[in-house]
């Protein structure tokens, strides 16, 4: 009883950051004694962005009614995924002791006929090519961005909430193959055996600092580009056809910017690419049965109070809002 | 048995919608038509006499062979579709129903033995803009109508007879148009919108209300009305949408909607200029040809659709054909992938950044007649009010219960 209590208090977001956050504070923990010195940091890291987590939740759940919780939750929630971009890549790597790097290279070799594709495009690749797919993979940050303010901003209340849940729950199940499947890509698994480097210009640089910056290609298995591109182009065809129609060309070439820079094995974007699909499918409808279930034990549908949405909580076919007409 | 109001387009619906074989009837003159004599032949379509086509060729002595044939088609199980009012039409209500139907259904239980066990379905349709392109469709069946029971219910009864009492009215009102604003901020462009079975929905039990207070406060609810006409007067002469009617005011939404316009504007502008220079041929062949074609709104939609089976098709076969003789083999995939991903692009982009530019225009409007905004969205208000509170003289049990609850299609 006290547990349903509490499984109608807190956020579905909420549940998959603790959850992913004591996976990583477990791992460190379990590997402590082997890896020390490395760990140690990281595992104070992680279990430091717990506590603040779970201080966020019980704040979220003690002023629910209030309207700053609408605004608080995405904005934290982006703010922990984004810094576990790097700190669970770090985890994944000193934790395990091994590399899943010759692995989903025989993959990718046996998808393309026995060869790694990045070889198979090598002859093809020119600084201008180089330039031009650096541009797109760049802009995955720009497009990711402005997606989560338009949708933080300027989407319905429930159907924000289900955008963000599935978001992170993306992230959150991508992670869990950087730490669990560490990795660093075919750049750095093979790049004795490239005949032509890469060389491009602003973005091709802009690309190699960033990455210096957050300590090298740590973690690839899963695809994040892959997978939260697929997936805030797949919930916008659902809900603003137009938006996900415009960027379903710049997500092909956000795919194959990976492989060309030869950031991504292909069966990153694949796996990826399903984990994203499929929190599309479940995340929304798992807010969309939380908010019924709070509906029904008489709490406010959605932290913050918004009434305005209850009536389109009975229309919610197929985890998408299909109806506020109701409420006329 | 559906109503029909629009023309040749009527018939595919309740073929899609069945999923299964369906039986098509239509008028005789339309067979001279080689393209459409063609197609229907193929689809096994019975055509049937009408009076008023004996000029043009029609023998009414040929319905006797029609009426056989839909009854055998019967007698094996098979679904026929047939428009009793024997005409596509652009009424706001249903016309005075043929006798066709009615006779083929009791000739078959009565001669044929009614195998199978009859039943007649009505079907509404109801298009939002039939006269516009990708205009939303609602196909509702009714309650079937089990012919034998009838018959044995009412053993003297003619043709004439059966469909009495069955035929429903359409109406569109404007009422419906400023229910759905709630009175509130208009929903963010793009967004998912209502279905097309809530908004009739709605309107059905609006219609219905209407019709009942009518009865009982007539002088309260034609004087409601007149406010109505006037204020959707004034908002058509203002070139404003009653959904805008509470656009607010305010920098930050005007900030948040100026992103996300310019975002998709600028983004997408090559892809719709792609489309619509690949598809700009075609589109205005098809609409030139639809204006010339079309005597009245029922037949614009008809006069689109067919041609275009053939013109679009032909058209980007004949381009695509050009492009793989000229171009590489990796651009010529490139561009078969995008030709028809642009072209349905386009028409999106067209109609968003319509939308944009006269939300704009009425926000700019408003910016600077902020007395002219507060009067239209105080009348909008009061009418609402209004409309809520003799909507509750109909349901004294539940008062402050959603207009448009239950109404599902």
């Amino acid at each position: 009883m006290r547990f349903r209590g509490l499984q109608l208090e807190i956020h579905p977001i909420d549940w998959v950051i603790v959850g992913l956050l004591l996976v990583a504070v477990v791992v460190g923990a379990a590997r402590l004694r082997s890896q020390q010195p490395e760990l140690y940091p990281l595992l104070t890291q992680h279990l430091s962005v717990l506590a603040g987590f779970l201080a966020f939740a019980a704040a979220a759940i003690r002023w629910q009614r209030s309207w700053w919780v609408i605004y608080a939750r995405p904005v934290i929630a982006a703010a922990i995924i984004y810094s576990l971009y790097t700190s669970l890549g770090l985890l994944g790597m000193s934790a395990m002791g091994y590399r899943a790097d010759a692995a989903l290279s025989r993959i990718d070799a046996a998808l393309f006929g026995g060869t790694d594709p990045t070889f198979l495009i090598e002859h093809w690749i020119t600084p201008a090519r180089v330039e031009l797919f650096a541009f797109f993979y760049v802009l995955f940050l720009a497009y990711v961005n402005l997606s989560l303010v338009l949708g933080a901003l300027g989407r319905p209340p429930l159907e924000r909430d289900q955008f963000f849940t599935g978001w992170v729950s993306t992230y959150a199940f991508c992670y869990l193959g950087y730490i669990f499947l560490p990795a660093h890509g075919p750049g750095v698994f093979h790049a004795a055996a490239y005949h032509v480097p890469l060389m491009g210009g602003y973005f091709y640089q802009l690309i190699l600092r960033t990455t210096a910056a957050t300590g090298g290609e740590l973690g690839v298995f899963p695809s994040l580009h892959g997978g939260a591109s697929v997936y805030l182009c797949n919930f916008d065809l659902g809900t603003n056809r137009l938006r996900g129609l415009t960027y379903v060309p710049i997500v092909i070439l956000i795919f194959m910017a990976t492989v060309v820079l030869r950031i991504h094995y292909v069966i990153d974007l694949i796996v990826g690419t399903a984990v994203a699909l499929t929190c599309r499918r479940i995340g929304p409808r798992v807010l969309g049965r939380w908010a019924r279930l709070r509906h029904a034990e008489g709490l406010p549908a959605l932290p913050g109070g918004e009434a305005d949405v209850l009536p389109a909580l009975s229309n919610i076919r197929g985890g998408r809002v299909t109806s506020v007409l109701s409420a006329y | 048995m559906p109503n029909h109001s629009n023309s040749l387009v009527d018939p595919l619906l309740p073929i899609v919608a069945l999923g299964r074989k369906v039986t098509l009837t239509a008028k005789s003159t339309l067979a001279r038509n080689p393209l459409l004599g063609l197609l229907w032949k193929g689809l096994g379509v019975i055509y049937f006499h009408r009076a008023q086509d004996v000029a043009k060729g029609a023998d009414l002595r040929e319905n006797v062979h029609a009426f056989e044939t839909c009854r055998q088609s019967l007698s094996q199980g098979a679904a026929i579709c047939i428009f009793p009012e024997g005409i596509s039409h652009s009424d706001l209500q249903m016309r005075n129903f043929h006798t066709g139907l009615a006779r083929i259904a009791m000739e078959f239980v009565r001669k044929d033995g009614n195998p199978g066990g009859l039943e007649i379905e009505p079907v509404g349709l109801l298009y939002t803009g039939k006269d516009r392109f990708r205009s939303d469709v609602w196909l509702r069946f009714g309650r079937p109508l089990d012919v034998g029971k009838w018959l044995d219910a009412h053993p003297d009864a003619d043709a004439a007879a059966l469909f009495e009492d069955r035929r429903e009215m359409v109406i569109v009102h404007y009422a419906s148009e400023i229910i759905a604003t709630q009175g509130g901020m208009p929903r963010p462009l793009g967004s998912v919108e209502p279905t097309v079975a809530e908004w009739f929905g709605l309107l059905a039990r609006l219609q219905q209300g209407y019709r009942q207070l009518l009865a009982v406060r007539a002088v309260e609810v034609e004087a409601l009305s007149e406010r109505v006409r006037r204020h959707r007067a004034e908002l058509k002469r203002l070139g404003i949408a009653p959904s805008e009617v509470y656009l607010p005011l305010h920098p930050a939404r005007a900030a948040l909607f100026l992103v996300r316009e310019l975002e998709l504007t600028l983004l997408g502008a090559p892809l719709a200029v792609f489309g619509i220079l690949n598809h700009l041929i075609p589109y205005v062949a098809v609409k030139t040809l639809a204006r010339a074609l079309s005597k009245d709104k029922d037949q614009w939609a008809s006069n689109v659709i067919y041609p275009s089976f053939l013109v679009f098709p032909l058209y980007e076969l004949l381009l695509l054909a050009a492009v793989w003789m000229t171009l590489p083999t990796f651009w010529a995939v490139i561009y078969s992938a995008a030709l028809p991903y642009t072209g349905y692009y386009a028409l999106l982009y067209r109609d968003r950044t319509g939308s944009a530019w006269r939300r704009a225009r009425t926000f700019f409007y408003f910016l600077f007649h902020r007395g002219t905004q507060s009067r239209l969205a105080d009348e909008g208000r009061s009418i609402l009010s209004a409309i809520e509170s003799l909507g509750e003289q109909l349901e004294p049990a539940r008062p402050g219960a959603p207009l448009a609850e239950g109404a599902r299609g």
